[in-house]
């Protein structure tokens, strides 16, 4: 129960804020859901306002693809290549839906999301890192994912969680990308 | 099985199909090959900021980069403060305690950015989500900050990390001062009634 105490004139024509507003922003995209929502949300802000965007695809790793991968393709470089084009073309696919104004720029990596989302905040001096939210634990049942949790965690700039209310979001937990990956090993 | 976006697209432009498929449906997110923003009309715009606060130096933070956000955007600000209740026996807590802090915050920021000020009590997670929910707000905007022995359970802090799962809109956590800012410069938390404070983070 809240209770309105005071609510003046709404005019936002304020000049003087003591915060800084997020001009260089990372957002984190493994091609889910919430990926597209986070990516939706920041192109309209870019709308609204001068942004300088990173788009950041982590691709699955040699490790990972050792670790519990071998299943779907029983060769890493064809794996790993495949995963590499999948990531090019979905850093593509989100670059397009900023306008022309807004300078993005794309980061393809391999290995651990939370850790290179980290790491490029900080070489890239982000004002704001954004990304979907999609964890689940068997234990708790749904919470905070762990790369969110991580970021989130050791993020030298403030972190902004994207959920995707849409059913199908509830099916695309884990690393989203993957699947497209299925109809060429099936 | 379930139906290709798309497909699902293809289904709604074909005569006859429309009563299958709301209008609110169809995927706005990918813009016709060559023509980039051309058919896009309609983003998802933050117009509307809530942001969580207690006494506490991120939630400070988070009210600064909320200000700061909504003045570049033209969004209107709504503060929350949640006044939880510290002892559950205990409910002789004074109204006038979130209104207090309130106050004292909204100095930080241009009085025209703030549309409105919501005094809460009872549990802080859930009225922040209720408040999100009922404005409605396009944006959260919290501090969050661990304490106790659980923080490995809930690196946020459990109020924030609450938030993160269950609110309606996009949540933005702040653990960090905001930059040019230094930690502690912020904080007038030793003049607030720490016993009272509330969780907006």
């Amino acid at each position: 129960m809240c209770s309105a105490i005071h609510q003046p004139a709404a005019d936002t024509t304020a000049d003087a804020c003591p915060g800084m507003p997020h001009r260089r922003v990372l957002v984190a995209v493994d091609g889910s859901d919430q990926a597209l929502s986070a990516v939706k949300l920041v192109a309209g802000m870019a709308r609204a306002m001068p942004l300088d965007v990173t788009l950041l695809h982590a691709c699955p790793s040699a490790d990972e693809w050792a670790s519990t991968l071998p299943i779907l393709s029983p060769s890493p470089e064809a794996f790993l290549s495949r995963a590499r084009v999948i990531g090019q073309e979905l850093l593509h696919r989100y670059r397009r839906l900023f306008p022309r104004t807004c300078h993005v720029e794309e980061i393809l990596t391999a290995g651990s999301p939370s850790t290179h989302i980290v790491r490029a905040a900080e070489a890239w001096h982000a004002d704001l890192i954004v990304l979907g939210v999609h964890g689940w634990d068997p234990s708790f049942g749904e919470r905070l994912g762990n790369t969110a949790a991580f970021v989130a965690r050791r993020a030298p700039c403030p972190v902004m969680t994207v959920h995707s209310r849409q059913p199908a979001a509830k099916s695309s937990r884990g690393h989203s990308a993957w699947p497209a990956l299925r109809p060429e090993v099936e | 099985m379930k139906n290709h976006p798309d497909q699902a697209r293809k289904d709604y432009a074909a005569p006859g199909l429309s009563t299958r498929q709301p209008p609110e449906r169809p995927d706005r997110t990918r813009p016709q090959p060559g023509t980039e923003d051309a058919g896009i009309t309609k983003w998802p715009a933050v117009r509307r900021i809530l942001v969580a606060v207690d006494g506490s130096e991120p939630s400070t933070w988070a009210l600064d980069s909320a200000a700061a956000l909504a003045a570049r955007l033209e969004a209107q600000l709504a503060v929350i403060h949640v006044s939880e209740h510290p002892d559950p026996w205990d409910r002789s807590i004074p109204s006038d305690v979130s209104a207090e802090v309130l106050a004292r915050l909204a100095r930080r920021v241009p009085a025209p950015l703030v549309t409105m000020l919501l005094a809460s009590e009872g549990e802080a997670a859930s009225r922040i989500v209720d408040a999100a929910r009922e404005w409605p707000a396009d944006l959260v905007v919290i501090g969050g900050h661990a304490r106790g022995r659980l923080t490995h359970l809930a690196p946020l802090g459990s109020v924030a990390e609450y938030v993160i799962r269950h609110s309606p809109c996009p949540v933005t956590t702040i653990m960090r001062p905001p930059a040019g800012q230094v930690r502690g410069a912020a904080s007038e938390r030793a003049a607030w009634p720490a016993t009272w404070a509330g969780s907006g983070g």
